[in-house]
């Protein structure tokens, strides 16, 4: 009886936990996708439209765990050609490549883990999201 | 009573993570059409009218027997904000779901201002323009759902082939 008692309390924290993560997976990666068209909508190929990116992203509103958090460490990085990607772009690469692609990523949101905590589970589970976009014209490709 | 409460509650908020979760995906899919279409400063509620039936019916021009991506979801559950520039165009549009209840089992809970997504306008602004057909989908369909017109020769034509012409549109 007791046994039965576990496995059904385990079960009901899969359906609450798990739908809890689908739920915050799906917010985090809206609001990437709405950063990444956003900094990519700002990038003129110069450091001037790179740091318009990076003030345009965080201005933007975001949140998830059921709209009750706000996305936090959001981090913005640039490329030229959608391959190699850096968070802190020294040059101005208006003459040859231009900044043309910016990305998203919301790596450090940790969900609480309620019940599965209770039959051996992780105490959090962390959501990650990514997503990038390139300019002109502004889409998303990753 | 101990097994049923906890089956209940696994049911109750697995169906209201479910909701909120087609509720998400939809008003992302709001914000991200919203972002695309053209802004006709004359005709800013017929576009906001096909944004919200976006959201709500998957279809900016929906059949009049559209059913909706989440029960009891109306048009006027979903609110659309348009942050203008200095110049008068629009820099972001926001979307959310206000006012609506999600329908459980055992109750419901309800939701106003979330979820919610902001997105970058990139679309074309065209102050002086109006809609080019109605917020009806571009066609007038008559009172006696039979038969329907419009001035353009193509649109006569694809209606005909079409042969939707009895049903109604929102």
């Amino acid at each position: 009886m007791s046994m039965a008692l576990v496995l059904l309390i385990a079960f009901v924290g899969l359906a609450f936990d798990f739908g809890r993560i689908y739920v915050a997976r799906n917010e985090a990666q809206v609001y990437t996708a709405a950063a990444a068209l956003t900094a990519a909508s700002r990038l003129d190929g110069t450091l001037a439209g790179v740091q318009k990116a990076r003030e345009a992203v965080e201005k933007l509103p975001g949140s998830w765990n059921l709209g009750t958090q706000r996305i936090k460490d959001v981090v913005v990085e640039f490329s030229s050609d959608g391959s190699a990607w850096t968070g802190a772009p020294q040059k101005d690469q208006t003459a040859s490549r231009p900044w043309a692609y910016a990305r998203v990523i919301a790596p450090a949101n940790d969900l609480n883990i309620v019940f599965l905590r209770a039959v051996g589970g992780p105490a959090n589970f962390r959501i990650l999201a990514r997503t990038s976009a390139q300019s002109n014209p502004v889409r998303l490709t990753e | 009573m101990l097994l049923l409460s906890l089956l209940g509650g696994a049911v109750q908020f697995g169906y209201t993570f479910y909701i909120y979760n087609q509720l998400v995906t939809a008003v992302a899919n709001g914000g991200k059409y919203a972002a695309r279409r053209t802004y006709r400063g004359k005709d800013v509620e017929k576009g906001a009218a096909a944004i919200r039936n976006l959201v709500v019916y998957g279809d900016p021009h929906p059949e009049g027997d559209a059913v909706p991506v989440v029960p009891n979801l109306k048009p006027e559950n979903v609110q659309v904000k348009w942050k203008l520039s200095q110049s008068g165009a629009p820099a972001f549009v926001d979307l959310s779901i206000v006012n609506h209840r999600i329908d459980a089992v055992f109750g419901g809970i309800s939701i106003s201002g979330r979820p919610s997504v902001e997105f970058p306008y990139l679309g074309r602004y065209a102050p002086a323009e109006v809609e080019p057909w109605g917020a009806d989908g571009g066609r007038i369909w008559s009172k006696q759902r039979s038969c329907c017109w419009c001035f353009s020769p193509c649109c006569w034509a694809s209606s005909i082939v079409a042969k939707s012409c009895s049903r109604t549109r929102r």
